[in-house]
């Protein structure tokens, strides 16, 4: 997957995000690119927009633009499912439907699923140079692009401590002239290690991603939009852009002072019409300029 | 890592010296109880890894579980059948 691009747009619930990530596809897709667009968001709207029915399969819109809306609750199912193959002891506690409901919402899941989601798509769909992806607003957003760096963090202490566990076995093992266990946990914990750390490495590599969190002319979007900035850089992810959807005037690029201090970030002019089916096509052909900007990787 | 994660686990109240730090002088059973601390962390009231990494673990984690309730391992079974009652 050398080369592939990954997109990803968020923002505050209803300032546009699945509209801004249909334009950038159509308008990357005027380009001659290949471009995959998913939804990750629970609450999708990209069919309503598009003014058809989309589902996890892809649809073709044109020669190079693909579309599908994810469900997070069939991965979580299917991964459910495949645990309790190897493990009675899960089916045995979490067996029953209700319990199995409450689980898709416990800590945690919701935003494995969606890495899930993610990692099975980029690594399994071929032939795309880029992949486009509608994301839930903030506070899930946040979750997913922190999970990987999180579950690192667990990781690294676990495999530490099971380190000293497999060496105290080794040493009681040469005093019964037995040999040290294969162990387990080990290998798993090294395996769960080489998937986040694969994750986080993707997720976060500036040359290959970007984040773009959209943000209206309202004080509440952007001080939310802020918020995730703000939230993104205190666990180490830098590859974000903030995007002004529906500016008011005609500058490809803004400045927000609302907090005191100055972010610098890309505009989206308002359309005259409303921006469904065939209007987002004349949207992208009358303002490729703008679109031109906001993809110029790391500026 | 970054030093935000350590302040948040810090905060959360584990002393990172003498949870993480190498402690090859203890017991088998001391370490593998410490282990399942950290592991199940969250029915313990504490701060805990995410679900998903559990999950994965669980098929191998009948000693560690044994350990931190206290159980023996056939007893863990027993009771996941529906058997025995503790």
């Amino acid at each position: 997957m050398s080369g592939v691009r990954q997109l990803f747009f968020t923002g505050k619930g209803g300032v546009g995000k699945s509209t801004v990530a249909l334009l950038t596809g159509k308008f990357l897709a005027g380009q001659g690119q290949r471009v995959l667009i998913s939804s990750l968001d629970p609450a999708h709207n990209t069919g309503d927009i598009l003014e058809m029915e989309l589902s996890r399969e892809p649809v073709k819109l044109s020669e190079n633009l693909t579309v599908q809306e994810i469900s997070i609750g069939a991965y979580l199912d299917r991964y459910f499912t495949e645990i309790e193959k190897h493990d009675p002891f899960f089916a045995q506690i979490f067996g029953a439907a209700a319990e199995r409901q409450m689980l898709r919402y416990s800590p945690g899941m919701e935003e494995f699923a969606m890495l899930s989601a993610y990692y099975e798509i980029v690594h399994s769909q071929f032939g795309y140079d880029c992949f486009i992806w509608d994301m839930p607003s903030t506070a899930l957003a946040l979750r997913f692009f922190q999970s990987p760096g999180v579950s690192l963090f667990w990781l690294e202490k676990l495999l530490t401590m099971r380190r000293q566990i497999i060496h105290k076995r080794k040493e009681l093992a040469a005093h019964t002239e037995k040999d040290g266990e294969n162990d387990k946990v080990y290998d798993s914990l090294i395996h769960q290690f080489s998937y986040y750390d694969q994750l986080q490495r993707e997720l976060t590599d500036e040359k290959k991603a970007s984040i773009y969190i959209i943000v209206n002319n309202d004080s509440l979007s952007r001080l939310e939009g802020q918020r995730l900035r703000k939230n993104l850089l205190e666990t180490g992810i830098e590859n974000f852009n903030l995007v002004m959807n529906m500016a008011c005037s005609n500058t490809k690029e803004w400045r927000d002072e609302t907090t005191g201090r100055l972010y610098k970030g890309y505009a989206l002019p308002a359309s005259d019409s409303r921006l469904q089916g065939a209007a987002l096509d004349e949207y992208v052909k009358l303002h490729s300029a703008y679109f031109d900007l906001l993809l110029t990787p790391n500026q | 890592m970054t030093a935000f994660f350590e302040n948040f686990f810090k905060a959360l109240g584990f002393e990172s010296k003498s949870l993480w730090d190498d402690s090859s002088g203890e017991s088998l059973s001391h370490l593998e109880r410490r282990f399942g601390q950290v592991l199940f962390g969250q029915i313990l009231g504490r701060p805990s890894p995410p679900l998903p990494i559990l999950f994965q673990l669980f098929p191998h984690i009948r000693r560690e579980f044994a350990q931190v309730f206290d159980f023996d391992e056939d007893e863990i079974s027993e009771i996941l059948s529906g058997g025995k009652k503790r």
